[in-house]
């Protein structure tokens, strides 16, 4: 049984590392994309239980991306996050993907305690890092 | 006779021829002395008639001296004030023609005034002649005299360009304040005006004459229109008065066939010259030649000549007796004479002083002190009138020994007579035992006054005030009455032209405080602008640096957070990692309040319930355990109109700052208080305190005690309380505490 997988998007490089060694430890199967494009493109290409994305992204924004993943995969829970707390995209974020959008710096207890209520009982699964 | 008793008796024949001899010798030597006391009665005649004329025109040139001269010193004191100079020296006309006006009507017997540049040319003239302007008049004599030793200047006769009657002209040179000629005032007099005020003077037994330098005739009894303008110089007399002699002079009238004496003066200052002239007593004269020369008159002559003899005798004493008389009478015309000129020096200082002085009380003063002087009466007063009160104020008095100031004696105007009379210009006799019984009454009987005249000051038609002088009689001599009308004339165009300055200067003055009010307005939004301006760039700074540092701050945080997963459970690992996690926090919150100061907008008002937005925050905000933290919410408030989210913003500063006062705990108190005037909420701590210095300015941008912190929290909050039409206000003792109240207006 495979780790619940979740696809973490951001252009700062060390956003990426970071919180992707907090969800690898905390048992997720964690995929990155550092553009809106190359979110699209993974989608497309693989399933994921969960996405966090950033909505300030050079190129194709987080909404921009967020609207192109729900039309590919209607389904994945998508939770956005900025370090704009009064961003004009936040609204519509917020909007389209039912959840609050999180402001960085994150509360990352906070970030974990959401996907958990997302994905059922990750913690019953074993440990592996991808 | 010594040798008679030596004659022979017999010889009667001789003795008859000796006696016819001794006779014929007598009647000779009564006929010699007949004819030497007729000889000594003419020239006493002579010496008397001379005396007489010589007495005259020492008088009458010292009377038209000083009436000259009067009209120079007033066109020099003219010239000398700093209003007319300024006019001058602009070439304004208009304010200029006000001076000459002014001028023409204190002097109207004058012609016209006019003011010309320093090269002759005219440009203002009154009565106004605008055709004249620009014209010059350098080659006219008055601008010749005046213009060769820049002196005042009395010209010769010519026929005026404006008015087209002789006249002669009086030319002052103005001067400015470095004694620069900038221009002339001239004043023209028309030969009429002199005539009426010379033909009074009588003569006995002749007439006078006035020359000018060119020998015209300034007056002559018999000549006037065209006739002032023949050349005379070539008559004897004049010939001598233009040479400037002085004397008498025989001369026969050829027409006439009579002799006449004439006394002849130069009036050296005008450049005029005045000539008496007297019949003198031809008939005395040839019978004085027919009686020396007949030698051999019968008896009868010569008993009318004893007769004639004893008639001289006794006529030389009544002559003697005559002259006394005229000597006397002379030393009397020269007494007043002097005192006549005392009065026009007096005159002339009051009408100088007026015309120098600028304010009223001082112009007040200079004419009270002048006529106390020259009326020789106990007290004088000028008196100005407010007719829609009915009362009257001292603008100066004089007493005997001193001048009072004036302002602030006021009395019913009934005091000073018939109003509607003075109005008219009639001057009022008022006797003090008449009036009604009253302190002014008493004060008045007590220091002596018992009749007083007051004379009205008319300005403009307008009637501003009355001069009244008074003494123990109700006598008012005719000359004291129109020496205070010529006073009060005066004074009354000084005073309205004082008033029309200091109105003038008042609204000047009214005017530049208005300036500099709105300067220091302007000045005050300027620097208001330029603080907005600052905090602006200032806010976009922030707000861009914020955003970029939230997330290098998220990525520590991250870091952090992981490494608290992955490391073993070591203490000192731990503590690091608490403080880098606090470090964090704190970098956190000051670019926060950064945002939230760089990014204020216009609040959303709604009814916001205060009692539980602060209910609210204390929850987002858990205090440590050291504060205690008290309630005191009113049951009763009232909803306020605000921004909830901005209130929050406050509220979160507030207590966030009282927390940092209490480092080592004590009270947070929070109150919320339904006033008067709608709502009252105060936080207050137990903490430091906030330095008295540090008060006034905690509010200010940038300021800030703490040694972390960048001080915008109480900025923001002065900012939001106001945009939410709130007020702020601190009360802090050091070492006590600090309590801010917020005040809301109720919904």
């Amino acid at each position: 049984m495979t780790h619940p997988s979740v696809l973490l998007v951001d252009d700062d490089v060390g956003m990426v590392e970071t919180l992707g060694d907090i969800l690898a430890t905390s048992r997720y199967q964690v995929a990155t994309a550092d553009s809106g494009e190359a979110a699209v493109a993974r989608v497309r290409a693989d399933r994921f239980d969960a996405v966090l994305m950033d909505i300030r992204m050079p190129g194709l924004n987080g909404v921009q991306a967020l609207r192109a993943i729900k039309s590919l995969a209607p389904g994945i829970p998508v939770i956005m996050m900025t370090a704009y707390t009064r961003d004009e995209l936040i609204a519509e974020a917020q909007q389209t993907t039912g959840f609050p959008v999180l402001g960085k710096p994150l509360d990352i207890d906070r970030v974990l305690a959401l996907l958990a209520r997302l994905i059922p009982s990750p913690s019953a699964r074993p440990l592996g890092i991808a | 006779m010594a040798g008679a008793p030596d004659l022979p008796s017999g010889k009667t024949g001789h003795g008859t021829q000796w006696a016819i001899v001794g006779v014929l010798v007598g009647l000779f030597v009564i006929l010699l002395v007949a004819g030497y006391f007729f000889n000594q009665v003419l020239r006493l005649e002579e010496a008397q008639s001379l005396a007489e004329s010589e007495a005259i025109a020492r008088g009458v040139a010292a009377f038209i001296q000083a009436r000259e001269e009067n009209y120079v010193n007033s066109l020099l004191a003219y010239a000398g004030r700093f209003r007319f100079r300024e006019a001058v020296e602009r070439k304004n006309r208009a304010e200029a023609l006000v001076h000459l006006r002014q001028f023409r009507d204190l002097f109207s017997e004058m012609d016209s005034t006019f003011l010309a540049d320093p090269g002759g040319v005219l440009w203002a003239r009154f009565p106004e002649t605008p055709g004249l302007y620009g014209r010059s008049f350098a080659d006219r004599d008055w601008h010749r005299g005046v213009s060769r030793e820049w002196r005042p200047y009395v010209s010769e006769v010519f026929v005026s360009a404006g008015s087209g009657v002789p006249v002669v002209a009086l030319a002052v040179p103005i001067r400015d304040l470095k004694g620069k000629v900038i221009g002339i005032i001239g004043s023209s007099q028309r030969l009429d005006v002199i005539r009426q005020w010379l033909l009074p003077i009588k003569v006995p037994g002749g007439d006078l004459y006035l020359v000018d330098r060119k020998g015209q005739f300034v007056f002559h009894p018999t000549r006037t229109g065209p006739g002032h303008l023949s050349d005379y110089a070539r008559v004897p007399i004049v010939g001598r008065l233009l040479r400037g002699e002085e004397g008498v002079l025989e001369q026969e009238n050829p027409v006439e066939h009579d002799v006449r004496l004439a006394a002849y003066r130069p009036l050296p200052s005008l450049g005029w010259g005045l000539v008496v002239q007297r019949n003198k007593n031809l008939a005395l004269q040839r019978m004085h030649t027919l009686i020396l020369g007949s030698g051999t008159v019968g008896l009868v002559l010569t008993i009318a000549l004893t007769f004639l003899g004893v008639v001289a005798i006794r006529s030389q004493r009544r002559v003697v007796v005559a002259l006394d008389e005229r000597n006397r009478s002379t030393e009397e015309l020269r007494r007043a004479n002097d005192r006549y000129r005392e009065r026009l020096r007096i005159l002339r200082e009051i009408d100088q002083a007026i015309l120098a002085e600028e304010a009223p009380v001082a112009i007040g003063e200079a004419a009270v002190r002048g006529l106390r002087d020259l009326l020789g009466v106990p007290r004088a007063i000028v008196n100005l009138f407010d007719l829609a009160s009915g009362e009257a104020e001292w603008l100066a008095a004089a007493g005997r020994r001193r001048v009072h100031l004036g302002p602030g004696v006021r009395f019913p105007l009934t005091l000073m007579g018939d109003v509607e009379a003075l109005r008219r210009g009639e001057p009022q006799v008022i006797d003090v035992t008449s009036l009604p019984r009253g302190p002014e009454a008493e004060a008045l009987l007590a220091s002596g006054v018992h009749a007083y005249m007051a004379v009205p000051m008319i300005a403009g038609g307008e009637l501003i005030g009355a001069l009244s002088f008074g003494g123990a009689h109700a006598e008012f001599p005719p000359e004291h009455i129109s020496i205070t009308r010529e006073v009060a004339d005066q004074m009354a165009i000084a005073l309205s032209q004082a008033r029309l300055y200091e109105r003038v200067k008042r609204e000047a003055e009214e005017l530049e405080q208005r300036v500099r009010e709105r300067t220091a307005q302007l000045e005050a939004a300027q620097d208001e602008l330029v603080r907005a301006e600052r905090l602006a760039i200032l806010g976009q700074l922030a707000g861009g640096m914020s955003h970029e540092l939230r997330n290098p701050l998220g990525v520590i945080k991250n870091s952090v957070y992981y490494l608290r997963m992955v490391l073993p459970e070591e203490e000192r690992v731990r503590k690091h990692l608490g403080i880098l996690d606090r470090e964090v926090e704190t970098a956190t919150r000051i670019i926060s309040g950064l945002l939230d100061f760089a990014r204020v907008t216009p609040p959303s008002r709604v009814e916001v319930d205060l009692n539980a937005l602060v209910r609210d925050q204390l929850e987002r905000m858990p205090q440590p355990c050291s504060i205690t933290v008290v309630l005191e919410l009113a049951s009763d408030l009232p909803p306020v109109l605000a921004d909830p989210e901005q209130i929050r913003l406050v509220l979160s500063n507030l207590i966030s700052n009282a927390n940092q006062a209490m480092p080592n705990g004590g009270t947070l108190t929070i109150q919320t208080v339904h006033a008067a005037a709608g709502v009252t909420l105060t936080v207050a701590d137990t903490g430091l305190g906030i330095a008295p210095e540090h008060l006034e300015r905690i509010f200010e941008p940038l300021f800030t005690t703490k040694a972390k912190g960048i001080g915008l929290g109480l900025p923001l909050a002065k900012r939001l309380v106001e945009s939410n039409q709130g007020k702020i206000r601190v009360e802090s003792t050091p070492g006590q505490g600090t309590c801010f109240e917020l005040r809301f207006a109720g919904v």
